[in-house]
């Protein structure tokens, strides 16, 4: 329920989330961190309902979604250097050249949830726990 | 032995096989210094090769040899690997998380040369030898 999962937070947490929730105020607070330093590879975290993860289920039940987001470039394999050096020196011209991604090296644990028509169901690896460079 | 100095054909883009090193004959690259991706090719995450010489890596090493770099480009559709990355991809089609789907290797191959000093030089996981698209 809604309100169990409120009550779960603590309260500074728990306005957190309620601002994440918002699309207009998630892509804000996007655009606020980019203004200032690089981000680096970090944990997002944001409040959907289950029906917003676009899997079919119907339910009212709500969870707490994250995921990595972030830059990598501090990150660097010898095959990131020559990458970064082949870029300077324009040998390459193409800006989709893959790099370090940002991505979940671990997921949060399983969630279960009832649906509408009183059936669980259960969410495995869906939501991220640590982010690595790699 | 002598690396594949051949510049990549088409079908060598497109494979995924590792680096093979051949007897050859050496002969200086003449062409293109600027590598453009074919526009019909340059839509999806994929292996791409490129010929170098050593002092373009940027490593410091003296050389005259040349040696192939592969790496990863294109964009990433949407690819459901796991439940979080199908839920990364909607909320981000609707605005709702950033970042985006990211092309990279998802296994390396060394890189073997000579140097100046005729010492063999191998350089480990240098070159891209396999692609994908991570979330």
């Amino acid at each position: 329920s809604p309100d169990k999962q409120a009550a779960a937070l603590p309260r500074r947490e728990r306005n957190r989330q309620a601002a994440a929730a918002s699309p207009e105020n998630s892509r804000g607070k996007g655009r606020r961190g980019q203004r200032g330093k690089n981000r680096g590879c970090v944990l997002t975290a944001i409040h959907l309902n289950v029906t917003d993860l676009g899997l079919g289920y119907e339910t009212k039940e709500e969870l707490i979604f994250r995921y990595c987001s972030g830059s990598c470039e501090s990150a660097e394999t010898m095959y990131d250097k020559i990458l970064k050096n082949l870029s300077r020196s324009r040998r390459l011209t193409s800006d989709k050249v893959g790099q370090a991604c940002c991505r979940p090296v671990a997921f949060d644990d399983d969630l279960s949830f009832l649906d509408d028509n009183l059936v669980y169901h259960i969410l495995r690896k869906h939501s991220a726990k640590r982010c690595g460079c790699i | 032995w002598v690396l594949d100095l051949q510049e990549a054909s088409v079908a060598d883009k497109l494979s995924f096989g590792k680096m093979a090193e051949t007897r050859g004959t050496w002969t200086p690259h003449q062409g293109n210094n600027h590598v453009r991706l074919p526009r019909a090719l340059a839509g999806s995450c994929r292996l791409w090769s490129l010929t170098l010489p050593v002092a373009e890596l940027g490593l410091g090493y003296a050389s005259e040899e040349k040696v192939i770099f592969r790496y990863c480009a294109g964009s990433c559709p949407q690819e459901a690997r796991t439940q979080h990355s199908l839920v990364l991809a909607r909320l981000r089609g609707r605005g709702r998380a950033h970042g985006r789907p990211c092309c990279q290797p998802t296994s390396y191959a060394d890189v073997t040369f000579l140097d100046d000093q005729h010492h063999w030089q191998q350089l480990p996981q240098l070159s891209a030898a396999a692609c994908g698209c991570g979330g």
